[in-house]
């Protein structure tokens, strides 16, 4: 950043010239492998895609059109000396300069050092190698598998009807016979309905 | 009653009962939907906390960034309810999936795109 850009509008409009690009490249990589996935068959994935996709690209535009408007509200609130949070007061005593960042101090005096050691660098190297060798062995190993109850608070009602329903009724879940415009006066419609339950019941033995 | 039973020496089986009504289903998604709003409340909180803490000069009454951080987690919030209120236009229907994923999804890419704009007039 060059000293002699001093207006906060034009430090920012530098500052967006070197990051702009990076960050609608970004978005524009997200959005679009979100609308790439929404050529699935699944209608939930395909939803989520949607909604994810286009709340990427509103993001973007809010971010554009919003933070950086706010960007410059708060540095006008830090050029007139206002109290951060309730800007309605000014502070009478504030110092012309921020102090040190207590964060960046602490970040600079312990963990960069600690990050520089060269006993930090062999066992994160070891612990990545690690990672990668576990990772890779457990893939194998995956179980696949989509029931009902990976949609459903555990505990519920419905989470225990479903859990009970996998583990004791091994023959899924229940069937039905649906008659349609069925005249139940009819004593014969009655014995036919009958006979078809019976039948069905007489299936169940052979499955 | 039990206890009557049981003085008179009768055992009792332990029985199981599992339900499933008409209304278990939409009981469920309500259920659901408000133990989420509780997490979401939280993650949201906690990223504002660590927005303000992390874009600001902390122990300062005028240069610590808070306001800042809340208007960024404001832009993410502002996103994900215009992103519903679209698809909503489109026709498409809202899934459990979307409505309780996305909002995590896109805090995550906001917060980050955040700390890149407010660094880039330092």
């Amino acid at each position: 950043m060059p000293d002699h850009i001093i207006e906060i509008k034009y430090r920012v409009a530098f500052g967006l010239k070197e990051i702009g690009p990076s960050i609608f490249a970004a978005a524009f990589c997200e959005a679009l492998a979100f609308f790439i996935g929404m050529q699935t068959d699944i209608p939930a994935l395909r939803s989520f895609c949607m909604v994810a996709g286009i709340a990427v690209i509103m993001d973007l535009i809010f971010q554009i059109l919003i933070f950086i408007p706010c960007l410059i509200l708060d540095h006008q609130r830090v050029a007139a000396k206002r109290y951060d949070l309730c800007c309605c007061w000014k502070s009478s005593n504030a110092p012309e300069k921020p102090r040190e960042d207590i964060v960046r101090k602490v970040y600079n005096q312990y963990f960069v050092p600690f990050v520089f050691r060269k006993s930090t660098k062999a066992l994160t190297l070891l612990i990545t190698a690690c990672l990668c060798i576990i990772g890779g062995f457990s893939c194998t190993k995956l179980l696949r598998g989509l029931n009902q109850n990976v949609s459903l608070v555990a505990g519920s009602d419905i989470f225990d009807y479903f859990d009970t329903l996998f583990y004791y009724g091994n023959a899924g879940p229940p069937g039905y016979v649906i008659f349609n415009n069925v005249n139940y006066t009819d004593p014969e419609n009655l014995e036919q309905m009958e006979l078809i339950n019976a039948e069905l019941a007489a299936l169940n033995e052979t499955i | 009653m039990v206890d009557a039973y049981k003085a008179d020496g009768i055992e009792l089986i332990t029985v199981r009962a599992d339900y499933l009504a008409e209304r278990s289903i939409p009981d469920n998604i309500s259920e659901e939907s408000s133990e989420n709003l509780f997490v979401m409340v939280i993650s949201y909180v906690l990223m504002f906390l660590y927005v303000g803490c992390a874009i600001g000069h902390l122990p300062s009454t005028v240069y610590s960034k808070f306001s800042l951080g809340l208007s960024g987690i404001a832009v993410v919030i502002a996103s994900v309810l215009s992103a519903i209120g679209i698809t909503f236009y489109m026709n498409e229907k809202l899934t459990m999936i979307s409505a309780e994923v996305v909002p995590f999804l896109i805090l995550a890419i906001g917060v980050d795109n955040i700390f890149l704009i407010s660094r880039a007039e330092r």
